[in-house]
C-alpha cells in the first residue's frame, strides 16, 4: 500500500514599471519588475501502512526575483527593422 | 468573453473559459489515462478611461481571476516514469528508457487508481497606464496571485506493471 499526500500553497507579488517611447521611426521600452513569493510544500509518503516507511516533507521556501530591462525597436524605412534588448 | 459599457470611459468585462484533455498516458489498466486534465479560469476586468487624443490619458484596469484544474496523474508525481514500461514488442524496437519513450509518444502504465491532484489560482492585477505625451507613456502592473495545489490523500495498491 501507498499513500501519498503531497500539498503546496504559495503566495506571490510582483510589480513591474514601464515607461515606453513610441516614436514614428523608434521605439523604447523600459523598466523595472519585481517578483516575491512565499510558500510552503509539504505532505507525506507513506508505505506498506503503519509497519512501513514514512516520509515526512516540510520544506518553505521564498523566491525573490528582480530585473531591469530595456528593448528597442528602430524602423530606418518599411523594409528594415533593427531589434534589441536585454534584461539585468 | 462579454464587454459590458457602464459609462463614459468605463466598461466591464467578463471572460470564462473551460476544458478538459484527455490523458497521453495510456492506462492498460482500464482506468482513466494519466495526465488527462480538466480546468477552468475565469477573469472580470474593469477599464476606467479619462481624457482623449488631445489631453492626458490615464487608464485603469482592476480585474480579479481565477483558476482551477484537476489532473490524473502518477501517484508518484506528474508522469511516474520510472514505472514506465512499454510493450515488449515496441522495447525491442525502441528500447526501454524513458526518454526514449518519451520521445516517441509511446507511454504506456498500468495503474489502478490514478492520483487526483487539484491546482487553484486566485489573483488580482491592476494595470495603470498614463500617457505623458503622444509619444511617451508610464505604464504600472501590480499583482498578487494565490496558489494551491492539494492532492486528494489515495491508497494505491503498488501493482503497477
Amino acid at each position: 500500500m501507498i499513500e501519498t499526500s503531497l500539498p503546496a500553497v504559495a503566495r506571490q507579488f510582483s510589480e513591474e514599471a514601464q515607461i515606453q517611447y513610441n516614436g514614428e521611426k523608434l521605439r523604447l521600452i523600459g523598466g523595472t519588475f519585481y517578483f516575491d513569493e512565499k510558500g510552503w510544500s509539504g505532505g507525506f509518503n507513506n508505505v506498506l501502512g503503519s509497519a512501513g516507511f514514512l516520509t515526512v516533507l516540510d520544506e518553505p521556501a521564498e523566491n525573490i526575483s528582480k530585473s531591469l530591462f530595456a528593448e528597442g525597436n528602430l524602423f530606418p524605412d518599411r523594409q528594415v527593422q533593427f531589434d534589441a534588448g536585454g534584461t539585468l | 468573453m462579454l464587454n459590458v459599457p457602464i459609462a463614459e470611459g468605463t466598461a466591464l468585462r467578463i471572460a470564462l473559459t473551460d476544458g478538459k484533455r484527455d490523458g497521453y498516458v495510456k492506462n492498460r489498466a482500464g482506468f482513466p489515462d494519466l495526465n488527462s486534465e480538466k480546468y477552468s479560469a475565469g477573469r472580470a476586468s474593469l477599464r476606467f478611461e479619462r481624457g482623449g487624443p488631445e489631453v492626458d490619458l490615464l487608464r485603469r484596469c482592476p480585474a480579479l481571476q481565477q483558476f482551477r484544474r484537476r489532473r490524473r496523474i502518477d501517484r508518484r508525481g506528474s508522469h511516474g516514469f520510472g514505472q514506465l514500461r512499454l510493450p515488449a514488442r515496441r522495447r525491442r524496437r525502441h528500447g526501454s528508457g524513458p526518454q526514449r519513450a518519451e520521445g516517441i509518444g509511446l507511454l504506456e502504465r498500468a495503474h489502478h487508481q490514478p492520483h487526483l491532484c487539484q491546482d487553484g489560482r486566485l489573483g488580482c492585477l491592476n494595470t495603470t497606464t498614463y500617457a505623458l505625451s503622444d509619444v511617451i507613456t508610464l505604464k504600472n502592473i501590480l499583482g498578487y496571485r494565490r496558489t494551491k495545489t492539494a492532492p486528494s490523500s489515495i491508497p494505491t495498491t503498488a501493482g503497477s506493471s
